[in-house]
């Protein structure tokens, strides 16, 4: 051992030989940085705009923190609806925006480096703002990984025979996305000819589980995330199941919103929307507490589906189950 | 006759400023210059030994020299600027208010007034005088044109003497853990609780080492509570972590039983993300204590090659540290030799007479006009 070489690390935070903290002691510390109290984010602030409007060119004037932002424009790109992540986006667009800044005024301008520095602290704060504000409008969103613990997943048997006939001729190049867990409904569609992508939320967990990998065309992650990670205008047709029915209203409409940009012109939206009383009944003692939303009436959906620009939209009633089915098209 | 006058916001004792200012006093008063100190507000402990900062305007003396000791944001500070008196700012570095701004904002504000006040001092001064190159830089960075660096002048030299019943009694309590939970080790991290100290990286450190390697170590932490929100927090992440008997924290007490701390430990761990000087690393080589620490601020300049210092300091990094240099006794005796000769080289003997030194060659230059 080389316990009296002082210089192990050598000085600065670069060590080529350290790994840096793993997970575990991330998080470790993290819990110390939770008992800060509250409050002081509004001076942060502050003191950022003041020296915006008064850079003082002192040691005052420097950003607290550091790091590149790697992974911006994916996470931009993926976010999910419900997801919360605009703080967490605006944090890094204000880290690389000040890496950026330093970089070009290194040897440049001292007073607009810094006023650039104290615009992009600004920024980090008001992020730090807005992750607090998504964090109170939902705050159980990273509990309920799993929504089968909360709600029974909807029987859309009734529908496996009638589906293939909403969409369109099959498209060899536009696959349809058919969201979550619709197993049965998916293998219709497959069999009328159609591409199917089967999103699947329970993910490599429950495949590991089950000790195989999914067949075909499998996407392991929530439908709200498959559509928001999906090409606009890149899939014939979309059926919605299950995170329709539970996502917050604002989630529900973000879902179809998502769903209408990702459509070619003719493609197909189908939601499958649990009737209330029905869904109210499958709910657990945990889903009624926690879960945000609630299944809007099939009416509801065909006047907001007309208002997001879905060509005549039309309620289907069920003749079996407690599932009914709303489906319109994008204009050609 | 002309003098030197120091001006501190407040003169405590048992405080390192405090003393400071009042160890250069005696020192400059033995050497047969007339020194007063003012103050902008008075200590019941010392009030009888300071005058009213303002005060100062009816006691000038033509080629008087004004010393500040800037530690803090003071009152004293603007008003010293606007003096025509040679000046001397005795920097004592400012922690950064980003250390503080989590934890309150009254000081953070402080802090970030502080540095402007040196931002405004700092040109205007004949001489800067600084405890360590880091600090010196600083003093630079904010437009001082002349520095010298002069150690902390008021460190025991050689080291108090530990109180020997303290020294049994932890030395007690220290073999019944060991003998309960080998190896056991005792840590200590010594330094005021305050957020760029970093001691809550040592608490976690610690509760990394207990998983893992050593389930008896001990960690003590000597430090008032100078931050109290972020002292709170530490006693709550103790508490949290389930490490309520193996943390103490110790405050108030006197220089023989911290002296008996040092001894009776296995290691100084010292995690702090912005020391100016770093007086407990001098406390721990003086009582042969083998030391652990980040490389930040002014640690590695006092240490030189006698500690073990580290780039990084996440949990296991530190517990690697400590665990490699305590398994290993012949690299912690040269390490505590380097140690003791480290100490010798620091120049902490003659430092008072230096400081003594450096502020008389500004009262014997040519007085400022006016």
């Amino acid at each position: 051992m080389e316990a009296a070489d002082p210089t192990d690390d050598g000085p600065g935070p670069a060590d080529p030989t350290d790994d840096g903290p793993a997970a575990d002691e991330v998080e470790l510390l993290a819990a110390f940085d939770r008992l800060s109290p509250q409050g002081s984010l509004g001076w942060a602030l502050t003191d950022s705009l003041r020296r915006l409007e008064e850079p003082t060119g002192g040691p005052a004037a420097t950003a607290p923190w550091r790091g590149l932002p790697d992974d911006l424009w994916e996470r931009g790109r993926a976010a999910k609806a419900g997801q919360r992540m605009m703080g967490d986006v605006v944090d890094r667009l204000a880290e690389l925006m000040d890496a950026n800044a330093r970089a070009v005024l290194e040897a440049g301008d001292r007073e607009l480096r810094d006023r650039l520095v104290a615009a992009w602290d600004a920024v980090r704060f008001l992020a730090a703002r807005v992750e607090r504000l998504e964090r109170r409008v939902d705050p159980v969103a990273d509990l309920l990984l799993d929504p089968d613990d909360l709600a029974a997943a909807p029987d859309l048997s009734a529908w496996t025979g009638e589906a293939p006939s909403w969409f369109a001729a099959p498209d060899g190049e536009r696959p349809v996305l058919v969201g979550e867990s619709c197993t049965s409904l998916a293998g219709a569609l497959r069999a009328a000819g159609h591409r199917v992508r089967d999103v699947e939320p329970r993910g490599t967990a429950a495949w590991r589980a089950a000790g195989r990998a999914p067949a075909g065309d499998v996407v392991l992650d929530d439908v709200a995330g498959a559509l928001a990670s999906s090409a606009p205008g890149s899939l014939s047709g979309v059926v919605l199941a299950g995170a329709v029915d539970r996502l917050d209203l604002p989630g529900q409409l973000a879902l179809a919103r998502d769903a209408l940009v990702a459509l070619a012109p003719g493609g197909t939206l189908a939601l499958l929307v649990t009737d209330g009383t029905a869904w109210e009944d499958g709910l657990t003692v945990a889903g009624r507490d926690l879960l945000a939303g609630r299944p809007l009436h099939p009416e509801t959906w065909v006047f907001l589906l007309a208002r997001l620009g879905v060509s005549d939209p039309v309620w289907h009633r069920p003749t079996t189950g407690a599932v009914h089915a709303v489906v319109g098209r994008v204009a050609s | 006759m002309s003098g030197v006058h120091q001006f501190v916001p407040m003169l405590h004792r048992h405080d390192a400023v405090g003393e400071h200012t009042r160890s250069l006093r005696d020192r400059l008063v033995a050497s047969g210059v007339e020194s007063r100190i003012y103050t902008e507000l008075p200590d019941p402990g010392t009030v009888a030994e300071t005058r009213p900062y303002r005060e100062y305007a009816d006691d000038a003396r033509p080629g008087d020299v004004l010393v500040y000791q800037f530690a803090t944001e003071s009152a004293i500070a603007p008003w010293l600027a606007a003096r025509t008196e040679r000046l001397v700012v005795n920097y004592h570095s400012i922690t950064p208010p980003r250390f503080f701004a989590p934890w309150n904002n009254g000081i953070a504000q402080l802090q970030v007034a502080a540095l402007g006040e040196l931002g405004l001092l700092a040109p205007r001064a004949d001489l800067g005088i600084a405890v360590s190159h880091f600090d010196e830089a600083e003093l630079a960075e904010a437009g001082c044109t002349r520095t010298v660096v002069v150690p902390v002048a008021n460190v025991a030299s050689p080291p108090t003497a530990p109180d020997p019943v303290a020294l049994a009694r932890l030395r007690e309590e220290a073999d019944r853990r060991r003998a309960s939970a080998p190896p056991a080790r005792s840590w200590l991290s010594v330094g005021r609780l305050a957020p760029n100290k970093c001691h809550h990286e040592t608490v976690a450190a610690l509760f990394v080492a207990r998983m893992t390697v050593d389930p008896g170590a001990h960690l003590t932490i000597v430090g008032s509570p100078s931050e109290p929100a972020y002292a709170r927090a530490l006693r709550r992440y103790v508490a949290t972590l389930g490490l309520e008997d193996a943390v103490e924290f110790v405050t108030g007490i006197d220089d023989g039983e911290l002296a008996a701390r040092y001894r009776a430990s296995d290691v100084l761990v010292m995690l702090s993300e912005h020391e100016g000087f770093g007086v407990p690393l001098v406390e721990a080589m003086g009582h042969r204590l083998p030391v652990v620490a980040y490389d930040a601020g002014a640690v590695r300049e006092v240490v030189g090659e006698a500690g073990v210092l580290l780039g990084a300091k996440h949990p296991r990094r530190v517990v690697g540290a400590v665990t490699d240099l305590l398994d290993d006794p012949d690299a912690r005796d040269r390490l505590v030799a380097r140690g003791e000769a480290r100490l010798a080289g620091l120049g902490l003997a003659d430092a008072g007479e230096r400081l003594v030194e450096a502020v008389r060659g500004v009262a014997e230059a040519a007085p400022a006009a006016g």
